[in-house]
């Protein structure tokens, strides 16, 4: 999975457009959310900001997967799109929470390597926040993705009751990241390797911009060399 | 102003936490449906097509002449609601997704039966898991007649009372030699320093790593052996022969 934010997002131009042309053709064509259509076909919003942090799983160099992490610290969907999904409620914000948004998987090219794209793309999603430091994601979802966070290792909260936007049933959510999770994520999804593209140039570390993002010591490298004394395979854990 | 949906929602999710038999989650759960004005319910494991349906059922609210006659019968693999939720993963109202679809024989004789237990109408919700379909809850009674903010309350309490119900079960204790192959070779070190008494902090120190990494690789090392807690992970480290 890749990770661009900042000046990356600015370098990185020909991925960027891809980005946004996939947003485009998920969101809008796709599921019709009319109101983000662009007439050049690239769906760029506000808070595609230089902290906007994009996530994307690549399978033969054309997305298959992407979704966005917004900082709380700054304006962002809940507070200022639609803060009435929070019926009055206060919602958790701080430089170590961020928004998770625009989460999507392609119905066309479904796995890498025999792997669902999504369940890459979630499971990078935690794996990416446990590298950088984030502890908890604010989620404006649908009740039945709540169910499939729950069962894939995130602790979750529900923050207020569900209610209808714009026609969409939504419930907003924390959802926090942990080893244990991570590691049942793997088992869950049969990921045995960390999923972030961290060696082809160095990512800096959003949360502190003078720190390059280092790989977790306990997850395998996609191609661990030789350098892991065991296998790692999580087949004994329990769904 | 919070609602009574609102109230009905936080006050279960507060609940539930505490909750550690599924006799007491039964309880819990029948406030909830007799709120919506259903009065049977049940949560369940899918069954394989070869196999019957009691070992995976967790909760069973149902009138008893009528668990017994679909056990005995057989009828998970005839109920349309069942069948339903293989191909769904929203939460569903009988009458609306499989009322009108045409369905055999002993599905219409499955529904028609239930409606002599007052189970007329019902709201399921399957819950999902990347493996596919893994379980049912199901809520059922004379009548549904929920808004869709209130059929969305439903879908969480459910998802959130399977999970509950789930965690009680006890894990299969991982075979300990199958569970010590899975320890990498930093997480052997990090165990190490630990049985050595050395804090976090200090195995950091040596292992020039950030406290926090070592944190986290000892969690991971836990997990992996099924323990709670440093000093059960050093003993069951010693136990297994991982250290010496």
């Amino acid at each position: 999975m890749r990770v661009i934010w900042g000046n990356d997002s600015l370098r990185e131009t020909d991925l960027m457009e891809k980005i946004w042309r996939f947003r485009h053709d998920q969101f809008v064509t796709r599921l019709g959310w009319m109101d983000l259509a662009k007439e050049d076909g690239r769906e760029i919003d506000l808070f595609d900001t230089y902290n906007a942090i994009h996530l994307a799983v690549l399978v033969d160099d054309e997305v298959a997967a992407y979704t966005r992490l917004l900082p709380t610290a700054a304006p962002h969907l809940l507070s200022d799109v639609y803060p009435e999904v929070m019926a009055g409620r206060d919602w958790p914000r701080g430089h170590t929470i961020y928004e998770w948004t625009r989460c999507i998987a392609s119905e066309k090219i479904l796995q890498r390597d025999g792997l669902a794209v999504s369940s890459l793309l979630v499971a990078g999603v935690m794996e990416f926040c446990l590298v950088a430091g984030i502890d908890k994601l604010v989620v404006e979802t649908h009740p039945k993705l709540v169910g499939q966070m729950v069962a894939t290792g995130w602790q979750t909260e529900i923050l207020a009751p569900p209610c209808l936007y714009k026609d969409y049933m939504v419930v907003p959510v924390v959802a926090v990241p942990s080893p244990e999770g991570l590691l049942k994520l793997h088992q869950m999804t049969g990921i045995g390797h960390s999923l972030l593209d961290l060696s082809r140039q160095p990512v800096m570390n959003p949360l502190t911009p003078s720190r390059k993002l280092m790989p977790l010591d306990y997850i395998a490298e996609k191609d661990p060399g030789g350098e892991e004394e065991f296998p790692l395979r999580f087949g004994w854990l329990r769904a | 102003m919070r609602s009574a949906i609102e109230n009905l929602l936080f006050d279960f999710l507060t609940d539930i936490k505490t909750l550690d038999e599924p006799a007491a989650i039964m309880e819990r759960l029948a406030k909830v449906a007799g709120f919506f004005g259903l009065d049977s319910f049940a949560i369940s494991g899918i069954p394989l097509p070869h196999e019957r349906i009691e070992p995976y059922l967790l909760l069973n609210a149902w009138p008893e002449e009528w668990a017994n006659r679909y056990m005995t019968e057989n009828y998970v693999h005839s109920d349309p609601v069942i069948y339903r939720c293989k191909g769904t993963d929203r939460g569903f109202v009988w009458s609306e997704a499989v009322g009108d679809a045409p369905i055999g024989q002993k599905a219409r004789r499955v529904m028609n039966e239930a409606t002599e237990f007052r189970m007329i109408d019902g709201f399921s919700v399957p819950i999902h898991s990347p493996g596919g379909i893994q379980a049912i809850v199901t809520f059922s009674g004379e009548k549904v007649d929920m808004s869709e903010e209130e059929r969305a309350v439903l879908e969480l309490i459910a998802i959130y009372a399977h999970k509950q119900l789930r965690d009680l079960i006890p894990r299969e204790k991982p075979d300990p030699r199958q569970a010590t192959a899975q320890i990498t070779a930093r997480e052997l070190e990090v165990i190490h320093w630990a049985a050595e008494g050395k804090s976090n902090w200090e195995i950091g120190q040596i292992l020039a790593r950030s406290e926090k990494t070592v944190q986290h690789i000892l969690a991971s090392a836990q997990y992996k052996l099924d323990v709670t807690n440093r000093t059960q992970l050093v003993a069951e480290a010693f136990r297994t022969g991982l250290i010496r």
